[in-house]
């Protein structure tokens, strides 16, 4: 106790309050213009950030003058002083900065007034900050804002850093009695937000998508400090197995000299990440993959069945033996051609099914997809009108267009000739081409049409749009119109013949086998009986390969972490050359001393890769749960998909045991080749 | 007894340095009884500690053999070696060289523990007990005296009941008090246990304490005396 203690309490907690108070700068920082446009309209929020913030400014002006006092009085030289000076002058910036700048900018406020009609305070702030009212001669406010936040981030992470430094000035069995106390706190919140806040958030609702990104950061850390104080605990008990994972255990957890310590934390880190990457990588491309499946089952049968180059004629036994079949779990007609689909402003070439209404929501989720109108009016065209009228249309500015054309359309006289019109259903994007709301009339041409003088005549038909569907696939979005199976039949006149029957199946994965079953049962000359695997083999081909090239990509990057846990452990082994000797005196064979520094390792690579795991799994968890937006106009899906395989974090775990139990053998083998006299000979 | 422990028969042992051949050893004779306590002293490279480390299968020579209880361990194969050094010989080194990560008693439980899973608590405990270190059992060498390490290190050597304990120099780099302590319990283990010792050492008061002092010098055995009358601390051969 002859050395005065730099660090008194108001020192600690000024460190502690300013890592905490840096950090959360920096994390405000990146997301200003988010708190912004939150608070405009929402005076109450500002004011309590407001308050907030000045409380924080001057607790951390109070606390740097106490601790810069103090620490001044301190005699030179003592370890420490320096830091904390550093630390309290930094904080005392940061608050006076601050200060004056959010004062220069309320000043402003209060001269530009006036200049956002009915606007609140932060209306009025976010003006100034970022358009700088051009007749009040206040342009430089942008510029001072852009300065002030500058130095706050800066003073702001120098804050955290010192503060850091700081933190290990404070006597270790304080720090042991911060962390319990932190521990408990902990426990205490991570139980509370367990039972209290959603895992996954209500969609649209700001709110819970906070509490759910609270409650994942809280389980986050409370795992984390779980498996930092289970390290201890596992290393007895792995010192209680045997002999070699005694040594083993000791050795890691033995002090080490600065370079080996800080080599195998690099290594640890190395594994981590990588891992975590491949690993999230992998799941989004599971997703993207999980993605394009459940959107190709939901618009396509598992499995089709029809004829190569013909329609099928008497088709209703072959029905009935199809659904008849084991595993089958429904089957539905239909007929297809492609068509034109003109409506009064624009025209498009489309895919047109006549699908049977009743049996078809069995087989694909059609119904399930219409965002606009009702599957039924395709049989009930006369009921297509009357719910017009309540349908939303598609956009605001497309409706504005079309609606003067829509009343003129409906308009007509003829309204009791037109109830019968057949209803047809097409895609949200062919819609969209087309200008077309529920209700609208557009004129479908087929190219089976009558024979003319001049060739053959197409044939057109006037149809109603009975619904729209958003199936996530541009393809099919753009491509599909679905009318009813009779009327098709009749407008392409294939009397009573089919383009071929879909089938849902129980097992989707088991479709291939439960095609060849069909193909064997029902089999007839020149039926086609293909699976949804099949048909789609090409993209599911391109995404296998593209996943296969990202695994081995980041199988690299793995193979490179395999590199730095080789680098440690041969440190590892030059370090304890000597103690290999003494080992291999006493008679330990060189199987063991090889098996000792395979276990270390294996310890270093499946901490690593439990850590990537982990971290791997919080990231792909936030992404499924909390789903990362994306532009639906440029990715046509409105967040990221992520799917996560049970089976490929068991793949990337084990890819990472291999690569770093490979990266152990050498070094290992080295540590058996040590010769006790020569490690012995020099101490 | 007439089988002798140790047989040593015409064993050379070179080292190649930088491309020059370095005779370390120029053909060496000797013979070790049970029981008996043999001290190696002469010149700094001489090759003793050479030798010791031959006996100990450390090393092998590059001419010769070396019989231990009649069988050749020139010729062991690599897990025989392991297993032969760990149950049949015991080392104390000079510079102790414990494991610094383990406890006293740890240290002292470790050839049972390579041995297989039988930890010997009970005898490591027992056998710090005789060395006089019973309050020192979760002590980490760093945390030990010299002499203190040394007795461990002694501990450490007798755990598995070894025929044989190669000592290099075990009070080299100890006080005159502590040397003269750890030497009298290296005597009274020989008398009370029948443990054969083979200690190379510089020190004259230890050597003339011993009851054969073979001395070497240049690689080659220059004297090999006897005491004719052994001294009251003479092991009983077993």
């Amino acid at each position: 106790m002859s050395q005065p203690r730099p660090l008194g309490f108001w020192a600690a907690v000024l460190c502690g309050f300013g890592i905490l108070h840096g950090a959360a700068v920096l994390v405000f920082g990146a997301t200003s213009p988010l708190w912004f446009q939150a608070s405009i309209g929402d005076d109450l929020l500002w004011v309590r950030l407001a308050i907030a913030w000045a409380t924080a400014q001057l607790t951390l002006a109070l606390l740097s003058t106490a601790v810069l006092r103090r620490a001044a009085g301190l005699p030179r030289g003592t370890r420490g002083r320096a830091r904390i000076m550093g630390l309290a002058t930094t904080t005392g910036l940061h608050a006076a900065i601050t200060t004056v700048s959010m004062g220069i900018l309320l000043w402003a406020a209060r001269v530009s007034i006036g200049h956002v009609l009915g606007g609140t305070i932060a209306s009025l702030l976010f003006g100034l900050t970022r358009l700088a009212y051009s007749d009040l001669d206040l342009d430089w406010v942008p510029t001072l804002y852009h300065a002030a936040t500058t130095l706050q981030s800066l003073t702001a992470a120098l804050m955290v850093i010192l503060g850091v430094s700081c933190w290990f000035l404070i006597p270790v069995t304080r720090r042991q009695r911060f962390w319990w106390g932190f521990d408990a706190a902990l426990v205490v919140a991570f139980l509370a937000v367990s039972f209290s806040f959603p895992l996954s958030p209500v969609d649209g609702d700001d709110a819970s998508l906070l509490r759910a990104v609270i409650r994942m950061t809280l389980t986050t850390v409370f795992a984390l400090r779980f498996s930092l104080r289970a390290i201890g605990p596992l290393l007895s008990a792995f010192e209680r197995i045997g002999f070699r994972t005694m040594v083993a255990a000791r050795h890691l957890r033995a002090k080490k000299t600065g370079f080996l310590a800080a080599s195998g934390t690099l290594s640890i880190l190395a594994v981590a990440v990588s891992s975590c990457m491949l690993i999230s990588v992998l799941s989004v491309m599971g997703g993207f993959r999980a993605d394009l499946k459940k959107k190709i089952l939901g618009n396509h049968a598992h499995i089709v069945v029809d004829r190569v180059s013909e329609e099928i004629d008497d088709w209703q036994p072959l029905l009935e033996r199809t659904r008849q079949t084991e595993g089958v779990v429904a089957a539905t007609p239909f007929l297809q051609v492609e068509v034109m689909v003109s409506s009064l402003s624009n025209r498009a070439g489309a895919i047109l099914r006549g699908i049977d209404p009743e049996t078809v929501s069995d087989v694909t989720d059609l119904a399930h997809n219409l965002t606009h109108g009702k599957l039924e009016h395709l049989q009930h065209p006369e009921r297509i009108l009357d719910s017009s009228i309540v349908t939303t249309p598609a956009g605001p500015i497309d409706a504005m267009i079309q609606g003067a054309e829509r009343t003129a359309a409906r308009g007509l006289p003829a309204e009791a000739k037109e109830d019968a019109m057949p209803g047809l259903i097409v895609g949200q994007e062919l819609a969209r081409a087309l200008r077309l709301v529920v209700g609208d009339r557009v004129t479908v041409v087929s190219p089976r049409g009558d024979l003319g003088p001049t060739g053959p005549i197409p044939k057109t038909r006037p149809f109603r749009i009975a619904g729209i569907f958003y199936s996530g696939m541009y393809e099919y979005d753009m491509k599909h119109a679905y009318i009813d199976l009779g009327v098709a039949q009749s407008f392409l006149r294939s009397q009573g013949r089919i383009s071929g029957i879909e089938v849902k199946v129980e097992d989707v994965e088991r479709a291939p086998a439960m095609a060849a079953l069909l193909a064997s049962t029902i089999g007839e000359d020149g039926l086609r009986v293909r699976d949804w695997k099949m048909m789609n083999r090409q993209l599911f081909g391109a995404l296998a390969l593209e996943k296969l090239a990202m695994f081995i990509t980041l199988g690299i990057a793995v193979l490179i972490a395999g590199f730095s846990v080789f680098g440690t452990l041969t440190l590892l082994v030059q370090e304890k050359r000597r103690e290999v000797g003494i080992l291999k005196a006493m008679g330990t064979p060189a199987r063991g001393v090889i098996r000792i520094f395979v276990i270390e390792g294996l310890m270093i690579g499946s901490a690593g890769g439990l850590m990537g795991l982990g971290l791997g799994f919080v990231l792909t968890f936030a992404a499924e749960h909390f789903g990362i937006r994306m532009n639906p106009e440029v990715y046509y899906i409105d967040k990221l998909p992520v799917h996560l395989d049970p089976a490929e974090f068991a793949l990337v775990g084990a890819a990472t045991v291999v690569v770093c139990l490979a990266a152990t053998l050498f070094p290992a083998y080295q540590a058996s080749r040590v010769r006790p006299v020569d490690a012995l000979r020099y101490d | 007894m007439t089988d002798p422990l140790v047989t040593i028969q015409n064993v050379t042992k070179t080292f190649e340095h930088e491309g020059r051949s370095l005779e370390v050893l120029k053909g060496i004779d000797l013979q070790i009884d049970r029981g008996e306590m043999v001290t190696i002293v002469g010149p700094s490279g001489a090759g003793k500690s050479t030798l010791l480390h031959l006996i100990g299968t450390l090393d092998l020579p590059t001419e010769g053999r070396i019989l231990f209880g009649g069988r050749d361990v020139t010729r062991l194969g690599s897990s025989d070696l392991a297993e032969f050094r760990n149950r049949s010989i015991g080392f104390v080194f000079q510079f102790h060289h414990l494991l610094p990560e383990f406890t006293a008693l740890e240290n002292v439980m470790m050839p049972g523990l390579i041995q297989g899973g039988r930890r010997l608590e009970g005898r490591a405990r027992q056998l710090l007990d005789e060395v006089g270190l019973t309050d020192r059992l979760t002590h980490r060498p760093g945390e030990l005296s010299g002499g203190e390490q040394q007795r461990v290190a002694l501990a450490r050597a007798l755990l598995m009941k070894p025929q044989l304990v190669l000592a290099d120099e075990p009070t080299g780099n100890l006080d005159s008090q502590t040397s003269s302590a750890v030497q009298s319990l290296i005597f009274d283990l020989n008398q009370r246990h029948g443990i054969t010792f083979l200690i190379v050492t510089h020190s004259r008061d230890f050597a003339a304490m011993m009851p054969r002092r073979v001395s070497m010098k240049d690689g080659r055995i220059d004297s090999d005396e006897r005491r004719p009358q052994p001294p009251e601390n003479q092991g009983k051969p077993t």
